[in-house]
């Protein structure tokens, strides 16, 4: 990278308000420590403390996520690693926090149905929706709860959860990128 | 019976049992990538000491400050068992310990009464760190 582009990268993540992004590998101790520095940030920042709890919450969701569900790349060194960019920025509307990752397009159009039920609840809709999920999946242990991560973010949002797959619609038999946004 | 000890980490709470005290905290943050790992064996230790059915009282002490949606499961497999220990006749009662600003552990307080009736939860509202 050019000097002068990384100049304008600095320049236009300021412009965006970004407090936080990371792009990249994930694993249990990155995410760790990155949620770590994002709460000092927050901190920094002035987010209240109820701000700043759902902030964590839903961004450990997200990077929970890419973990779970986003599809595998290959790295040169041979193994596979999981990779996603999260993101939390300030918006007019509040603290905006913003995850990406590949996933398998062959599931693209059952979490779309699940984003889009969601989309659509109220607040204590996503209340009794979470309370349901939480007690139907006491019954399959493998699930690892992605129904839960979502109506985890959305009882944190103040505005409906916003979603893009790129390219939509998707390659079969390929990944898709999806976006997530969630407005706190 | 036998007391146990699980020290916390920077992913996981700290779980306490001393059954001739009849006391049960968890403290500290939950979220491990593997929480069943995390959480199995603790389960496991807990529905011992409660299936020996010698305990008359629990006392249990849970200020839990962020937790991801697979400890929330793991919470909800707890809550459950000492639900149906306090149906065979051990009085269960849950001190459940949030930040006042905290308004989804408050709402997770509300569900605990409603979804676990035989659980006496009394709300413990700590001033904001």
């Amino acid at each position: 990278m050019k000097i002068e582009r990384f100049n304008q990268f600095v320049a236009d993540a300021a412009a965006s308000g970004v407090v936080f992004y990371h792009s990249g590998a994930l694993d249990e101790g990155t995410i760790a420590s990155i949620g770590a520095l994002l709460r000092r940030r927050l901190h920094e920042e002035g987010a209240s403390g109820a701000q700043s709890r759902k902030v964590f919450t839903t961004f450990m969701e997200m990077a929970q996520n890419i973990l779970h569900y986003g599809a595998m790349d290959s790295t040169e060194d041979g193994p596979m690693a999981k990779h996603g960019s999260l993101c939390v920025a300030h918006g007019p509307e509040g603290f905006e926090v913003m995850c990406g990752n590949y996933m398998e397009s062959a599931q693209v159009s059952r979490v779309r149905a699940r984003l889009e039920s969601v989309k659509a609840m109220a607040h204590e809709q996503v209340r009794q929706a979470y309370r349901q999920q939480l007690a139907s999946e006491q019954n399959d242990p493998n699930s690892k709860g992605a129904g839960l991560g979502l109506l985890t973010m959305a009882a944190s949002a103040t505005a409906p959860i916003e979603y893009v797959f790129t390219p939509d619609p998707p390659v079969p038999d390929g990944n898709t990128f999806l976006f997530l946004k969630v407005i706190i | 019976m036998e007391a146990f000890h699980v020290p916390a980490t920077d992913l996981t709470p700290e779980v306490r049992m001393i059954p001739s005290q009849g006391l049960l905290t968890m403290r500290g943050e939950s979220y491990p990538e593997h929480v069943l790992s995390f959480y199995a064996p603790i389960l496991e230790k807990i529905s011992t000491i409660l299936d020996a059915g010698k305990l008359s009282l629990l006392r249990v002490e849970m200020h839990i400050t962020y937790y991801n949606s697979a400890s929330a499961k793991a919470f909800h497999r707890i809550f459950k068992m000492l639900n149906q220990a306090a149906e065979h006749g051990c009085a269960i009662q849950l001190l459940w310990q949030f930040d006042e600003e905290d308004d989804m552990a408050r709402d997770l307080g509300r569900d605990i009464r409603e979804d676990f009736p035989s659980i006496q939860v009394e709300d413990v509202l700590l001033a904001a760190s």
